[in-house]
């Protein structure tokens, strides 16, 4: 369902094409799948595309239907179904915070809230110098350590809002994270959003002795 | 409760060990003799024992794990073994410390269960959001192919398997196991109509069995110790051991493995220390929000295994326990939990589509100070027209935070009409 959660869409940002070297790393995601389902590399490649440009553009969508043979409905049916492919150019950080009950009741609301106020954008924003984007998400699954919210997709619990908030505005002056629960420091959004496209995962060695 | 308690742990016995997280480690405190067991044994011996073993699927449902490895027909091929790592469930934190601290045990279970079932090629479907818990798959992914123990000819028994990881982004929904297939296909995660079941045609329809993290990391152990070694821990009828996620308002929230059969209270007011900061407990719900009924203090003494929560009106679901304090509304974390339903439908139905977006707009209309006494009925009529008539478990469950709360609270929803708003704090 498409609801304020996703934030607003929006299709006049002019980008450039998708690269060579998207359609290098393109090639070997599709072979990671097995030859006749080159569609199982959609989400990837739209992981891909987010990497180069921020987001997920119209322009991508289409040139990722060529590539895998799909009309730019089939590939913007998907693209627009799963919350973690943007639609709006995001900031370096994307700041996600979770508002289910269990972070809610140890300071996740207040957190969020604190956020709006202190950044003056509201969920679903980026802020002016595009350093900072909010969302709301739901559970994260790491209740143990309420309140949860991830810059990046790492993982940041336990932390005051005061401290959190801080931590987050200091990345407008162009501050790093510092590394977050896992030990693990956050690239920005585009580098990371390369991450998920799993070019870093092992391929298949023994498919082509099965039948 | 004693003081004394102390956890089972099986699949969690890794996890502070330093260094277990990488295939030496794993190794030398035991990892993959189960596999080059089952390498020894043949495919329908490994599918007995699990089935004599009783091991039930982890992810929510509590199906025979051995019985949905048997209905693999053998005649078809290929054949796909695809793990469910698409943990969201609300309050539920169990696989994602699988994968983090353990990756290898969940490893050696899949490749144990794709030799059982006859497929040379195993997915995971690891949530999107879980980027560190996928850093830690890929790394032991590339040990275990560098080491042999995936790739061709494993561990030079003439069996090839590849592992391939494939992330989800962002979509609740893709736990439903067939709505988790669509996903790797490339589509919307929306679910499929079954029959047909995905054990014949599931995966690029072909058979494939899909299980959770927390399944395929019970697979080891029991190949190592046997069926009856499993059957010591827990119930007759729910076998083994069981993470239980403790969170909210308590004093040690935190994964906790236990014996199935061990009390909520022990669970509560033991392990976790009990409600925070000396408050009194008003609900907790015994297997995450869609738990299909919340519990009041009266039912802190309920068994958690598979039958006795239901017995007592429940649904054991994935083990997540989450305690609400005294001062906690229970209207507002219905809303909380309703919005997560309404926002998580993947709008291929309607009664789940439209009857969670109902809900939530009559939720929040007591929030904030609009509800009305004929609004609980109107809740209780839209919630019967989502269960049973939705497409998947999704909007079955979505009704819970909703029936669960008028029941139990419905004075809570008449203070909020009284006063014209929230009375609580929190």
């Amino acid at each position: 369902m498409d609801t304020s959660l996703m934030g607003k869409s929006r299709t006049d940002s002019e980008v450039p094409p998708l690269t060579e070297e998207f359609h290098r790393a393109a090639k070997q995601i599709i072979a990671r799948y097995p030859s006749a389902q080159s569609r199982s590399a959609l989400l990837p490649l739209l992981y891909l595309a987010q990497s180069e440009h921020g987001f997920v553009s119209p322009q991508a969508m289409r040139e990722i239907g060529s590539l895998l043979g799909l009309s730019r409905a089939e590939v913007g049916a998907v693209a627009t179904f799963y919350t973690m492919f943007k639609r709006d150019p995001q900031g370096r950080w994307l700041v996600s915070v979770c508002t289910q009950p269990s972070c809610a009741l140890a300071g996740g609301r207040a957190l969020l809230e604190r956020l709006q106020e202190t950044l003056g954008i509201a969920t679903g924003e980026t802020t002016e110098d595009r350093a900072i984007s909010i969302e709301e998400v739901e559970c994260l699954c790491a209740c143990d350590g309420a309140p949860v919210f991830q810059i990046n997709y790492e993982n940041y619990e336990r932390m005051s809002v005061d401290s959190a908030a801080e931590m987050i505005g200091s990345l407008r002056g162009g501050a790093t994270p510092p590394a977050g629960a896992r030990g693990g420091v956050p690239e920005e959004f585009k580098p990371v959003s390369r991450r998920m496209a799993g070019l870093t995962s092992p391929m298949p060695r023994a498919r082509e002795t099965v039948e | 409760v004693t003081t004394t308690l102390q956890e089972t742990k099986v699949i969690s016995a890794r996890f502070d060990v330093e260094g277990a997280d990488r295939f030496e480690g794993y190794v030398a405190n035991g990892g993959y003799e189960a596999l080059k067991k089952a390498l020894s044994m043949s495919p329908d011996e490994v599918v007995d024992l699990i089935k004599t073993s009783g091991l039930r699927g982890r992810g929510g449902a509590g199906f025979p794990t051995g019985t949905k490895w048997s209905f693999i027909p053998k005649d078809i091929r290929p054949s796909y073994l695809v793990c469910n790592a698409d943990e969201g469930e609300p309050g539920t934190f169990k696989d994602r410390e699988l994968m983090e601290r353990d990756p290898h045990q969940m490893i050696e279970g899949m490749a144990i269960g794709a030799y059982a079932i006859g497929s040379h090629e195993m997915y995971v479907f690891c949530r999107g959001e879980f980027a560190y818990a996928a850093r830690q798959l890929e790394r032991a992914a590339a040990e275990a192919y560098e080491r042999g123990y995936l790739g061709k000819n494993i561990v030079g028994s003439g069996y090839d398997l590849d592992f391939i990881i494939h992330r989800g982004a962002g979509a609740y929904i893709c736990g439903e196991e067939t709505a988790l297939l669509e996903a790797i296909e490339g589509r919307r995660g929306q679910p499929r109509l079954r029959p047909p079941f995905p054990a014949t045609h599931g995966l690029f329809a072909k058979p494939t069995v899909v299980n959770n993290v927390e399944t395929f990391a019970c697979v080891p152990h029991i190949v190592t110790n046997g069926a009856d070694w499993f059957k010591g821990y827990g119930t007759e009828k729910s076998p083994g051991t069981k993470i239980f996620c403790l969170s909210g308002d308590v004093e040690r929230p935190g994964n906790y493995e236990v014996p199935f059969g061990t009390t909520a209270r022990e669970l509560i007011e033991g392990f976790a220390g009990g409600v925070k900061d000396g408050k009194k407990l008003k609900a907790f719900t015994p297997g995450g929000a869609s738990s299909t009924q919340f519990f009041g203090p009266d039912k802190i003494d309920v068994e958690m295994d598979w039958e006795a929560v239901q017995a007592a009106g429940s649904l054991l679901g994935t083990g997540a326990i989450i305690v609400f304090a005294e001062d906690v509304c229970m209207v507002r974390a219905a809303l909380r939990y309703t919005r997560f339903y309404a926002h998580e439908s993947c709008g291929k139905c309607t009664p789940c589509r439209e009857g969670t977006y109902w809900m939530e707009n009559t939720l929040r209309r007591f929030e904030e100070g609009h509800g009305r006494e004929e609004d609980l009925q109107i809740m209780n009529d839209v919630a019967g027209n989502i269960i049973g008539r939705s497409f998947c478990a999704l909007g079955d469950f979505s009704i819970a935070p909703v029936t669960s709360t008028i029941k139990l609270f419905s004075d809570e929803y008449r203070a909020h009409i009284t006063k014209g708003g929230c009375p609580f704090e929190r």
